[in-house]
């Protein structure tokens, strides 16, 4: 099975939407001679052995990415002669629907059983992030250079830490603006991470800690061969509602897959797509002196989830990474969606966040996510390799 | 030579794009923030109608008023009792038929003196009266049963999410009526599939089959019309009132949450049940017993803020609906109903199909005790 053909697409993308995420090991990070791996040198061929459009075909590929490309994926693709890369968007919108189609004929079938339904509402997310991950990685073909806006972070920081800002626009409690912070240590396929954010009025804080490991991919110790990588994750947060007298405590497990765009379409560069899964058990305490001394509340939230990112810029000077995404879980700032008519608190949170390096130590990021509040953050970056 | 469109999109229009998109998503999402907010407010209008004659306003919004004209005057009944005043112009004589009542209520005046008749046929659940009001002014009755304001016993049923199946729920209803001393049956939303007015007006249809009243709040399978014409049939979203010494309140949480202007009547309606037992309903409830369906809430923070509230009020049993099978279990303590049997597509292996849920009150022992009735 050759990497980059449909067949090894199709395995790929199935094995994604079975679990939200795939233990691929398709070669060690380090031996994968084709697709070949984005880096800072353009390659001295275009895999796909097209030509350069003239401006006016780049137009219409562009327009047609959109239209009929958000129905028919990968057409933009197609209409610059890339009709390996349109091929296979287009079987991965078709893997995509497929899978959002059988979940929800499996949830209406099972009328949401206790017993059926986790795993059919990650197929769900597995499928409708694949949708949606085909017609964005076609009209990202379209309108990014061949090498794309970026390369990837191929050997990951021993120290990251960020200070800034949030909003949060939830109409339901007081706190509005938060001071957020937090550091990331990562040592070979090991990491930590502890997240805070407090919010000088409204009396609010919370805290995230987290273990990581890395059974592939991009790590602290080595060079790999592009920013993919799959992370097993469990963290443990806490989170202080004062003025409602409530708080509560979480543990999560969850596992986290990145896959660079090369490995499934050779010739779109400089991109990625996310996918991650888990679950959290919480428990919360409501302390109130009219309350019974045993009010306490134990539930659990699925977690999951899709993003498709670019890389900006030069990961070890100037650059970083943009990401389009969307989190299932319904306890974060932002929560669940909410929504006219029908389905509202059914999807979680959609978000868009950034970070660019201005050089080889300080940088910023930024990000917005809209749910049952709409968020939104900035701040300072550093790293220290 | 290099193609593709990095001469246009060098990094500083990479950052107004960004921003752009920022900026597009933020502002197209402030709008989803309080997509409850029209419906409570709409909620607060509930219960008022004038004429050229006349004008009425039912205390606390308990039923809504579905038609208004010189001459009549046709209410829908969302409590067991209701009081009502009527601010009159002129002397004039009233055509005024109450529909979902308890079969025992009665019309009463309670401030100025007029003179009515009861229509000598009434149908179980409906009361027709001529009114005759001899003078301008201000006048004050209620319809309801006399005992509703003694203290004492009694049973109501729970029975939501009928949706799609109203074609077979009169076979429910006729099972309900074999039931003996229920004073009414309470629902937790999704009457209908989605929620437009004939769904609505078909729904009522099959209710006159029902030997008591069917007070209920809705879901969101009633939000399928902008604005959603629930209202206007039958009642508020959210509202509150005591039947024999308990206190039920049923708020509106069709979108996944409680609007904030709720949240405010709830502070209130949570002090006039404090002392007594006090049963709290609404379709979508706050946690699913099974967390990752999240079968609940858009969020599990603002989740959390209605259980302390509830849990502070001193709420003796909430009921819900949204899931179409039966649970029994807590929430922070709280007892906790689900009950989403009415006929819409069941949830499956759990050997449990259409069905409903009897509450026994007792205020004086202040027990509540229930019982699952299946119809399948």
């Amino acid at each position: 099975m050759v990497p980059g053909s449909r067949a090894h697409t199709a395995c790929v993308t199935v094995a994604l939407t079975l679990a939200g995420v795939a233990n691929v090991r398709t070669a060690g990070a380090e031996e994968v001679a084709a697709p070949r791996a984005a880096d800072s040198r353009p390659p001295s061929a275009d895999p796909a052995g097209v030509p350069p459009p003239t401006p006016s075909r780049r137009a219409l590929a562009v327009a047609g990415s959109v239209l009929p490309g958000v129905v028919l994926h990968g057409t933009g693709a197609w209409l610059l002669g890339d009709e390996d890369a349109a091929g296979t968007l287009l079987l991965i919108e078709g893997i995509g629907i497929g899978a959002t189609l059988g979940a929800g004929t499996g949830l209406a079938l099972t009328g949401a059983a206790s017993a059926t339904v986790a795993p059919l509402a990650l197929l769900a997310i597995g499928g409708v992030g694949l949708f949606g991950m085909s017609l964005l990685a076609d009209i990202y073909y379209v309108v990014s250079p061949r090498q794309g806006f970026g390369t990837p972070q191929r050997r990951l920081p021993r120290l990251e830490s960020f200070v800034g800002y949030q909003y949060v626009d939830e109409r339901q409690f007081e706190y509005e603006h938060l001071m957020q912070h937090g550091v990331s240590f990562r040592h070979e396929r090991w990491s930590a991470e502890y997240r805070g954010w407090h919010a000088p009025t409204g009396r609010h804080a919370r805290h995230r800690a987290s273990a990581g490991y890395r059974p592939w991919g991009v790590e602290q110790s080595r060079t790999a061969a592009d920013g993919s990588f799959l992370e097993l994750q469990l963290a443990v947060g806490a989170q202080q509602f004062e003025e409602e007298e409530f708080a509560t405590r979480s543990l999560e497990a969850a596992v986290r897959y990145r896959v660079d765009s090369t490995r499934i379409v050779p010739s779109i560069r400089g991109a990625f797509a996310e996918f991650h899964a888990g679950v959290a058990w919480r428990h919360t305490r409501f302390d109130s002196s009219d309350a019974p001394q045993d009010a306490t509340q134990r539930d659990s939230v699925l977690l999951g989830g899709f993003a498709f990112g670019t890389y900006l810029g030069d990961p070890f000077e100037r650059g970083g990474e943009l990401r389009l995404y969307y989190d299932h879980r319904h306890d974060d700032f932002a929560s669940g969606l909410k929504a006219e008519g029908l389905g509202s608190g059914v999807a979680g949170h959609f978000g868009l966040s950034g970070h660019h390096y201005f050089n080889s130590l300080l940088g910023a990021y930024a990000f917005t996510e809209i749910g049952s509040a709409w968020v939104m953050g900035l701040g300072l970056r550093m790293r220290q390799r | 030579m290099t193609y593709g469109l990095r001469s246009g999109l060098d990094a500083g229009r990479q950052r107004l794009a960004t921003l752009a998109m920022t900026a597009g998503l933020a502002t197209a999402a402030v709008g989803c923030l309080t997509p409850a907010a029209e419906r409570a407010a709409r909620d607060d209008g509930v219960g008022q109608a004038e004429t050229t004659d006349w004008q009425v306003e039912v205390t606390d919004g308990l039923a809504a008023v579905l038609s208004a004209e010189v001459g009549q005057l046709r209410l829908w009944q969302s409590a067991p009792s209701i009081e009502w005043e009527l601010e009159v112009t002129v002397a004039t004589r009233l055509e005024l038929r109450v529909d979902n009542v308890m079969p025992s209520a009665r019309l009463r005046s309670v401030e100025g003196a007029l003179s009515f008749s009861a229509d000598e046929n009434p149908a179980a659940t409906s009361a027709t009266y001529f009114v005759d009001i001899p003078s301008a002014g201000r006048y004050r009755l209620n319809h309801g049963p006399e005992q509703s304001s003694v203290p004492a016993p009694f049973r109501f049923a729970l029975l939501s999410d009928v949706q799609e199946a109203v074609d077979e729920v009169r076979d429910v209803f006729e099972r309900v009526n074999q039931e003996t001393d229920l004073d009414f049956l309470l629902g937790a939303g999704d009457l209908t599939e989605g929620g437009s007015r004939d769904e609505l007006q078909r729904f009522k249809a099959e209710l006159q089959v029902l030997n008591v009243p069917y007070y209920t709040t809705l879901g969101n399978h009633e939000l399928g019309e902008s604005p959603p014409p629930y209202q206007e049939l039958f009642g508020r979203g959210s509202l509150s009132f005591e039947h024999r010494g308990a206190r039920f309140t049923l708020l509106d949480s069709a979108s996944a949450m409680i609007d904030a202007r709720v949240f405010g009547w709830l502070d209130d309606w949570m002090a006039l049940g404090r002392d007594r037992l006090h049963v709290v309903a609404m379709h979508i409830p706050p946690v699913d017993p099974v967390g990752v369906r999240n079968g609940s809430f858009a969020s599990r923070a603002e989740a959390n803020k209605l259980l302390g509230r509830l849990l502070r009020g001193g709420v003796d049993l909430t009921l819900y609906g949204h899931i179409h099978t039966f649970y029994s279990f807590e929430n922070a303590g709280i007892p906790a109903l689900i009950s989403g049997g009415g006929g819409a597509i069941p949830q499956r292996f759990d050997g449990l199909g259409r069905h409903y849920v009897i509450v026994a009150v007792d205020p004086i022992a202040e027990t509540l005790t229930h019982q699952l009735v299946r119809v399948d």
